[in-house]
């Protein structure tokens, strides 16, 4: 093969690679510029875990273990207590409230069972999805990072309305 | 025996019953599941839940198949749209009124309503209306009640009547409104707790276990109670290494005792992971000095060098070996062993308060099990006062009285509380009870022993006359205030009392789970008793290694003894008055935490199994014994296996021949030991020695006429209740707390005020 | 009140209306204590219930079970102590002819329970009162001192060999307590719950001996059958139900009372009209519950010209029963929801709470009373009560859950008018 047809086949290939590649450049771009912009999730998204409190700021977990007997990773470990006073008092809703109540994200699966098999609607899984730590232990999430009054929510993420169609993307490609 | 046969046709299937069965059992052991929640087999019939509704022919009505003695001939439908119908609408109307806080009930997970619901609830409430709302509370530091929940089958009122003869809980109010209550607000009885167990639902329940777990968390293990010599087969609810409850609930244990425990049984289980408990072998380097924790390889070299140096410098003879009659069958055999082959010596025993040596060395009969208490004609009960010191025994005779139709006699100085059972109670003077033995014997000595006892000798008369009468078992109990002639005497009387008609049973009452086991790995028979061996502390014996603790009424006058010997190790759970003389503290694990056997008052062997791992650096006290005797160069080859003991037991110990651990793992069969029965021989000079007790016996006491409190023995606080709160406030009295709506525990403190009162009241 | 003997003798009647008609002296001089000498004279134990059963005399307290077959079911040879007992437990709504007896002729009810306690061998008998009629029992009381005090009671009745003792018992107040065998553990001092059946009283009833429970009305009849003859009692009647029937008649008619009748009085129609004077006030005729709350309720139409019998049979054909005679007539103006609801409210306040189907069921039957009370009524709750009625009846440990069934099943059957307009459109939001 001459050097002249290696130098006419070499240039037609990048006339073609660019030609892609500028033709995309007028087109919509997919990229998020996380995390400088936030992350948009679905309504339905199976984020880290919340334990909610009522209208009166009570938590919802009377520590009914069904969760944990749910949980097919075995990721939850609560320790339930008695409360003895009156119901303005009390942490929880009801006399019986967890006291310890800890879910390991390194064996979490997010399979939401757990919220399925609440009878409280006391634990659902919230957006945030930033669990990397820099320690092992550090997955082992505690009440306190797990309460929807205590968790620290992360700015990098905005839920989709539930009319909002994030989906199409992908329907594109 | 032979019964008549009718047949029963149930659901077109032809079945063949033996005559005056129950209906719903038949169907139930046919196959065809009938669901109740009143009806339990061994209580009065109640047939208010509705539940268990069949269709008979030629009746006009559905029938509650638990009130219907079968008849030759009957026609019987279980399952049609008419009976579920019925059973559906049950259901409903039992649901009506019940909160559903299934997820806060302690019950949830292993509730008879919640499992009923499953199968006959329907998928739609159709209860609208507001509930009838009672606030939860507590009945007594034990029982915690939510009468919301309640569904009225009354099991616990039958229970508390049936069973434990003090009816202290009733219903209360009427209609929609009645409410299972107490009398006078505040449950005063021994707090047994059977209205827990026995409740389907979660209207009553443990207060020392409210909200700790949920039932599928626990590990259930089967296992024998470690108070009493009754034995009682038990279920260790365990997570996370934690000790969390103790049932007897038929879905997990069916052992001898049914669903019977006592408040000891039941609630005095949290010694087990107490913070109390010893964490490590312990030393103490100098005589006055201070406990120091040590390896258990340092603490086991430092015991062996010195047992090493005594043995050579006093002989073997002045080291003592003690066992206690809490430990297993294992733990006991491997002390003998150890005391015998290793250490060479003839001073070994155990703390226990009874000997029953000479009984069982002319026993004339086989022992009673607590069925054949339960099924017996006749009851001779000498001293002793089973409903405190022997619950299941005081239930099986106060069941067997009052639906079986037993005559009881009973002889006692204090008017107990199963009087009330007896046909006869012979109110004697303290100290008579040997007396009994010589008027059972004959009616040659009835002036002198009615004179000694302090009554009429038409009495004694009487109570020949009845066992005359009787036609089927006899069964005489005794406690420890017999001597040993007088034990000897008893022993053989079955040869005398027996008739073609009638058979002899004995039913000793020891006091500890193992006293009887003790005696069969002949821990008993050593040259001395355990107060010959403290009051020769310092002199013969020079060191002793306990596995236990000794009796607080062992120690009393002897406090000093401990203190003149040159070396003493204890294994124990707990700090007590003998290690604070010991040079060697090794601790040891609970019967929650080992494997083993326990033999009971029946003769039963049953298996004591591993619900936790030992807690701290805890070790079994057969493995202690083991290691010590490898440190002294002699390996017993057992390595880690209880079992391999047990095997050797089988082999050594002749009642045990045979016996193996797969054997023993059916709870609901257990297997007795084959004690040797002794021929018939002559007793006279034996009565002659109790006579000639009799004649010095001093007539000056008075008698008893108060019947002891309920719980005066239950509530005491020894070393392992002591690790109960609970215990604390029934031995200072039940205080009633300011509101019933709270866990007393949360509202009485346990102040040192209450805490020594409470020790006093136990004492 | 109105009292009167239509189409009979008064024989229960007899003497209510003479002056202290409830003393000794009056009872003797009008015939009393002459059953009871001639049963000591010349009658056997057995005479006496033969006398009994030829009377075809069923029991008045509501069951309508014939008495002389009561009586007869009684082991003779049973060494246990038998007993009689006079259930004035009379709690019905609508029935107060016991009390009436009770308290104008309280030695009628001696001298029957003296004659039954001579048939059945029995030494010692009880008169159990409800709680509310305390009063009576200081007018028995009274009376039984008297008779005492004349030789009828105690030992050697009238110089012979019989011996016999009363005692009158007040009840706390509980309808159960009607119910012979919760009557019986109310006697044993025990909670009012109603026991097993079988055994029946009759072999295992008071201290589990051999017991008879007897309305008032039927032992007051005990000595007219004697002084008559059985069969003549009978003839007073119907074959299958023998004698005369007090009804206390209340409500909207015109005179109200106490009236006797004889069994098989042939037509409601005229007995409502005419004998009790018609409907107050001129109205029209919308219900009658002939036999006491607890029996089903009849429409106007089942009345008027259907020339109902008077009798067991004849009410069962007319579409209720007998019961224990509480007549209750109502006119038009009478909202059916209203009135059912009144007695649902009485089923649950006196449901013992023994059993599932009568404690939950009459509640929950209550609760629904009042939602739609409070205008939370749903078209589909009238089958909800006919259901729920339907899962008590038959299917609960005593005749109280029927007892509470069967006003609500009725009335929602036959008066659906009435509970539409409650029910529908009437959600308050």
């Amino acid at each position: 093969m001459s050097i002249i047809t290696d130098v006419i086949q070499s240039t037609k290939a990048i006339i073609q690679g660019m030609g892609v590649t500028l033709s995309y450049i007028p087109k919509r771009k997919w990229t998020v510029q996380y995390p400088e912009e936030p992350v948009t999730v679905q309504p339905r998204y199976r984020g880290q875990h919340l334990l909610h409190v009522d209208e009166n700021g009570k938590e919802k977990c009377v520590a009914c273990f069904l969760c944990a007997a749910a949980c097919p990773s075995e990721c939850i470990y609560i320790i339930a207590k008695d409360d003895p006073r009156s119901p303005a008092e009390r942490t929880g809703v009801d006399e019986r409230f967890a006291e310890v109540y800890n879910i390991d994200y390194g064996r979490c699966i997010f399979c939401g069972y757990c919220v399925e098999a609440c009878p409280k609607d006391a634990i659902t899984h919230g957006y945030n999805f930033e669990l990397s730590v820099y320690n092992r232990a550090d997955l082992l999430k505690t009440k306190t990072d797990l309460l929807i009054t205590t968790q620290l929510q992360s700015k990098n993420y905005r839920v989709a309305f539930s009319d909002e169609d994030v989906d199409s993307e992908y329907k594109e490609v | 025996m032979t019964q008549d046969v009718i047949k029963v046709t149930i659901n077109n299937k032809d079945i063949q019953v033996p005559k005056g069965a129950r209906l719903i059992e038949v169907c139930r052991d046919s196959g065809f599941d009938i669901p109740s929640f009143c009806y339990y087999s061994d209580l009065a019939l109640q047939a208010s839940c509705r539940m268990c509704l069949v269709r008979i022919e030629k009746m006009p009505k559905l029938q509650t198949s638990c009130t219907i003695t079968c008849t030759d001939g009957m026609v019987v439908t279980t399952q049609s749209e008419e009976i579920e119908k019925a059973q559906r609408a049950m259901v409903e109307f039992l649901l009506a009124n019940h909160p559903l806080d299934c997820p806060v009930c302690d019950r949830g997970g292993e509730c008879e309503l919640q499992e009923m619901a499953f199968d006959w609830g329907g998928l739609e409430e159709r209860f609208t209306e507001k509930k009838n709302y009672y606030a939860e509370r507590y009945l007594s530091p034990m029982v915690a009640n939510d009468p919301q929940r309640c569904i009225l089958c009354k099991r616990c009122t039958r229970v508390c009547d049936e069973w434990m003869g003090e009816d202290a809980i009733e219903a209360g109010g009427r209609g929609a409104n009645t409410v299972i209550g107490t009398y006078g607000g505040w449950l005063d009885c021994s707090q047994c707790g059977n209205c827990i167990e026995v409740c389907p639902t979660g209207t009553l329940l443990d207060a020392t276990y409210r909200h700790q777990a949920r039932p599928w968390e626990l590990a259930q293990t089967v296992s024998t109670c470690t108070y009493c010599s009754d034995g009682c087969q038990m279920s260790l609810g365990a997570r996370g290494g934690e000790l969390m409850r103790v049932v007897a609930r038929d879905r997990y244990v069916n052992g001898l005792n049914g669903e019977f425990l006592c408040i000891k049984g039941r609630f005095g289980h949290p010694f087990v992971n107490h913070e109390a408990r010893i964490r490590t072998p312990m030393i103490r380097y100098k005589k006055g000095g201070k406990l120091i924790p040590a390896t258990w390889d340092d603490a086991i070299r430092h015991v062996a060098s010195k047992l090493d140096s005594i043995a050579n410098k006093h002989g073997r003879n002045s080291i003592g070996i003690v066992g206690s009659p809490r430990l297993t069958n294992e733990a006991l055999y491997l002390l003998k062993k150890f005391a015998t082959d290793l250490i060479g010596t003839d001073n070994y025993a155990v703390t226990d308060s009874v000997n029953l040596t000479p009984f069982f060395a002319n026993l004339g009969a086989p022992l009673a099990t607590h069925r054949d208490i339960r099924y017996a004609k006749t009851i001779v009960l000498i001293g002793g006062e089973p409903e405190e010191l022997q619950p299941l025994t005081g239930k099986q005779i106060r069941q067997a009285v009052r639906n079986g139709g037993a005559r009881l006699i009973i002889f006692n100085s204090v008017p107990i509380r199963l009087r009330e059972q007896a046909s006869q109670f012979i109110h004697i003077r303290p100290g008579a009870e040997e007396a009994a033995v010589l008027a059972l014997a004959g009616g040659a000595t009835d002036s002198l022993v009615s004179r000694k006892m302090g009554i009429e000798t038409a009495e004694l008369e009487k109570v020949r006359g009845t066992i005359n009468e009787t036609e089927g078992d006899l069964i005489i109990m005794f406690d420890g205030s017999l001597s040993a002639a007088a034990q000897s005497a008893l022993a053989q009387l079955s040869y005398l009392l027996r008739a073609d008609n009638r058979r002899v049973l004995f039913h000793p009452l020891p006091l500890y789970n193992n006293s009887i086991g003790a005696l069969d790995m002949g821990m008993t028979n050593g040259a001395i008793d355990v107060t010959q061996m403290l009051d020769a502390a310092g002199r013969g014996i020079r060191a002793v290694c306990v596995a236990g603790s000794f009796l607080p009424e062992q120690l009393r006058g002897r406090e000093e003894s401990l203190a003149k010997l040159d070396f003493l190790m204890v294994q124990e759970l707990f700090e007590t008055d003998t290690t604070s003389f010991a040079d060697v503290v090794l601790p040891a694990a609970s019967f929650a935490e080992i494997d083993g056997t326990f033999t009971n008052n029946d003769g039963f062997v049953q298996r004591v199994r591993q619900s936790i791992p030992p807690v701290n650096q805890s070790k079994a006290d057969w493995m202690i014994t083991d290691q010590l005797a490898r440190e002294l160069g002699v390996e017993f080859g057992f390595g880690m296996s209880a079992s391999a003991v047990f095997n050797e037991i089988a082999m050594q110990v002749p009642g045990y021949a045979g016996l193996r651990y797969p054997l023993l793992k059916d709870e609901s069969k257990p297997v007795q030991v084959k004690h040797d029965i002794a021929v018939q021989r002559d007793i006279s000079n034996e009565l002659e020695t109790v006579r000639t007790a009799v004649e010095q016996m001093d007539e000056s006491p008075e008698k008893h006429n108060d019947t002891p409190d309920v719980g005066h023995e239950l509530f005491k606080i020894r070393t392992l209740t002591d690790k109960v709160a609970q215990f604390h406030l029934l031995a200072a009295g039940n205080p009633r707390p300011e509101s019933l709506n709270v866990s007393p525990l949360y509202q009485i403190t346990l102040s040192d005020d209450l805490r020594a009162e409470a020790v006093v009241a136990g004492d | 009140m109105h009292i009167e003997a239509i189409g009979c003798e008064p024989l229960q009647l007899r003497r209510v209306h003479l002056e202290n008609s409830r003393t000794l002296e009056v009872y003797r001089r009008n015939g009393g204590y002459e059953a009871i000498k001639k049963v000591l004279d010349s009658m056997s134990p057995d005479d006496v219930i033969n006398d009994v059963k030829k009377s075809a005399l069923r029991g008045r307290g509501g069951a309508g079970f014939p008495t002389g077959l009561k009586w007869s079911f009684v082991p003779k040879d049973s060494p246990k102590p038998k007993y009689v007992v006079c259930n004035a437990d009379e709690s019905e709504p609508g029935t107060f002819k016991d009390r009436y007896l009770m308290e104008r002729d309280p030695h009628m009810l001696i001298e029957g329970m003296l004659i039954a306690a001579y048939a059945l061998g029995a030494k010692t008998n009880y008169i159990y009162t409800r709680g509310e009629y305390r009063y009576l029992i200081d007018i028995m009381d009274q009376a039984l001192a008297e008779a005492r005090a004349a030789g009828l009671l105690g030992e050697k009745i009238l110089g012979t060999d019989f011996s016999c003792e009363i005692y009158t018992h007040t009840g706390a107040g509980a309808y159960i307590c009607g119910e012979e065998t919760a009557l019986l553990s109310s006697l044993e001092g025990m909670r009012g719950h109603p026991r097993m059946k079988p055994p029946f009283p009759a072999v295992s009833g008071l201290y589990a001996c051999p017991t008879v429970v007897n309305n008032v009305e039927t032992l007051t009849a005990v000595p007219d059958i004697i002084k008559m003859g059985g069969e003549a009692y009978q003839k007073l009647g119907t074959e299958k139900s023998g004698g005369t029937k007090v009804w206390s008649v209340s409500g909207h008619v015109n005179r109200p009372g106490v009236y006797e009748l004889p069994m098989g009085y042939d037509d409601m129609e005229k007995f409502i009209m005419e004998d009790c004077g018609g409907i107050a006030n001129g109205r029209q005729l919308k219900a009658v519950i002939p036999g006491g709350s607890s029996v089903y309720i009849m429409r106007a139409e089942a009345v008027i010209g259907k020339d109902v019998r008077m009798d067991y049979e004849g009410l069962v054909a007319g579409g209720s029963s007998v019961g224990s005679g509480g007549f209750i007539v109502m006119d038009d103006t009478v909202d059916i929801f209203e009135s059912t609801k009144n007695l649902t409210e009485f089923y649950k306040h006196e449901s013992c709470g023994w059993c599932t189907p009568c404690r939950e069921g009459t509640d929950w039957l209550v609760k629904i009373f009042k939602r739609i009370d409070n205008g939370g009524g749903r078209a589909d709750d009238a089958q909800l009560m006919l259901d729920l009625c339907d899962n008590i009846e038959g299917k609960s440990f005593c005749p109280l859950g029927d007892a509470a069934a069967w006003p609500i099943q009725s009335a929602v059957k036959r008066f659906p008018e009435d509970f539409a307009k409650h029910l529908v459109g009437s959600r308050k939001e």
